[in-house]
């Protein structure tokens, strides 16, 4: 069933849709919310409250693009939770959060191990594991440093896979606009991650 | 001397143009090297755009929720999707049906006693031999009632609390009052241009001629009422309105009953320029009245 098709039903009153919704595009929010607030466990409550209110509201749902909508929603949910606890400095991914998924990381590897002691999956390799956080951390701390608009344009183009026009729309700027915050942020990206010695 | 002066010149122009060549040849050495230097960092940039690009995007796929609390945030939104109440909201065409039904009968009795009036004029004076301004005459003076009758029913929503009835019902003020206007509107201005196609039939007038000067005191009139739009409220607003109609109509009849001739040819520009006034003035009103109504200045009761 198509978006268009499930809208419609949901304005006919068939409540079921909406949690098709929130199924279908949950993971979306959420990565949206990780990287927009640096919080992982902030995250899960913004990606809910974003639902919530797209549920409060969807009367008023008429556009087209249901996951740019709820992707809107999400990013003021962000901006004002970030405003009002005044966690600017705190973007980054907590330690904690990362020694948790390296555990179960490490408990899923150990899953993997086969009878004869090899292990079946090479990404759960702790080294490997420990580069991949590297890497995550740096980037995180270099998309950090951005500015707000810039980094959610960042976000919605390259995590989101959105057109420019649809960024455009959604943060009500023009497409140049759009563009162009893309095209900065990527530039500040790069000398940050250059100045840490990302691609070496 | 003439030949000093010949080699003295061609020394000059070769200088110039060696210049010339030399400036010419640093110029593309120097773009040159630019456009190297330009594609180097082209490249460089490029690669490490790509190579930042690529690690953004696969941050997406590293980036995933803890299946457990992705239950548990799954679970409560749909716990508050079932507690949801949906109201419904009727379609645009439904929506329409209601606000005509709720125009007052005292309105359809008005304008159906004006139409029906305006065709039996029309039809009976067409008997006799008649000029354009006799059948001008009354025709202006019933299109100016026409525009205080469909001005009449919007001062009927600033009785007390009736506008916050209206708005209560999907409705906001101004969108109650453009369906009204709009609909009264082209109601008269559809009677009125059948009329106008009848009467330029009958005294071999150029329909488009006829049009505009009956649309003049229809014009002229709506935008009397919207001016002393405040005054047609309340409890005496009949007699406001009955006021309104008398001196619009008068004014309406003038042109026919003054000696000149009002309606030649040669002076159509000036109907039209008055028509355009009109209804310039009228947008305005319309924009102003609005925007009272947006900010709930002097036409909001409560």
């Amino acid at each position: 069933m198509e978006e268009r098709q499930w809208i419609r039903a949901v304005h006919k009153g068939e409540k079921r849709y909406l949690a098709d919704i929130a199924e279908k595009y949950y993971d979306d929010i959420f990565r949206f919310c990780v990287f927009f607030t640096g919080d992982r466990e902030d995250a899960y409550d913004l990606t809910q409250e974003t639902f919530l209110r797209f549920i409060r509201y969807v009367e008023g749902y008429h556009e087209r693009n249901l996951k740019g909508y709820l992707l809107t929603i999400a990013a003021n949910v962000c901006r004002s939770a970030m405003g009002k606890r005044g966690r600017e400095n705190r973007r980054l991914v907590s330690l904690d959060t990362f020694q948790e998924e390296e555990g179960e990381l490490g408990r899923s590897g150990e899953d993997n191990m086969d009878s004869d002691g090899s292990n079946r999956g090479s990404r759960h390799l702790p080294e490997q594991h420990v580069l991949e956080r590297d890497v995550h951390e740096r980037l995180m701390g270099a998309l950090a440093k951005l500015p707000e608009m810039q980094r959610e344009a960042i976000l919605l183009y390259y995590l989101q896979d959105m057109k420019y026009r649809e960024i455009g729309h959604m943060t009500g700027v023009s497409v140049s606009t759009a563009k162009s915050r893309v095209r900065q942020g990527m530039e500040k990206l790069q000398e940050n991650l250059k100045r840490e010695d990302f691609f070496d | 001397m003439k030949e000093r002066q010949m080699e003295k010149t061609d020394k000059k122009k070769g200088k110039r143009r060696n210049n010339r060549v030399k400036a010419l040849k640093g110029e593309k050495e120097r773009t040159g090297l630019n456009r190297f230097y330009e594609k180097k960092r082209e490249k460089e940039n490029g690669v490490e755009e790509c190579a930042t690009a690529d690690a953004v995007r696969r941050l997406k796929q590293e980036c995933m929720p803890d299946p457990e609390r992705r239950k548990q945030s799954l679970a409560e939104i749909r716990q508050n999707i079932s507690k949801k109440t949906f109201c419904r909201t009727p379609f645009p065409g439904e929506l329409l049906a209601v606000q005509i039904q709720y125009l007052s009968a005292g309105f359809w009795i008005l304008q159906g006693i004006f139409i029906v009036a305006m065709i039996l004029f029309v039809e009976r004076a067409s008997g006799g031999k008649r000029e354009l301004a006799d059948y001008l005459q009354w025709t202006s003076v019933i299109a100016a009632w026409m525009g205080v009758a469909g001005c009449s029913q919007l001062s009927r929503h600033f009785s007390r609390g009736m506008a916050e009835l209206e708005q209560s019902c999907y409705f906001n003020l101004s969108q109650v009052w453009t369906i009204r206007m709009a609909f009264s509107g082209l109601v008269d201005i559809g009677v009125l241009t059948l009329c106008g196609g009848r009467i330029a039939e009958r005294a071999k007038a150029p329909f488009g001629a006829v049009c505009v000067y009956i649309l003049v005191p229809f014009v002229l009139a709506n935008v009397c009422c919207l001016f002393f739009f405040t005054a047609l409220r309340g409890g005496r607003s009949r007699y406001v309105q009955l006021a309104m109609a008398f001196v619009t109509g008068t004014l309406a009849a003038v042109p026919a009953a003054t000696p000149g001739e009002a309606y030649a040819g040669a002076r159509l520009w000036k109907w039209g320029a008055v028509l355009a006034a009109g209804a310039v003035f009228y947008l305005w009103q319309l924009r102003c009245i609005y925007r009272k109504i947006r900010r709930g200045e002097m036409v909001c009761w409560n």
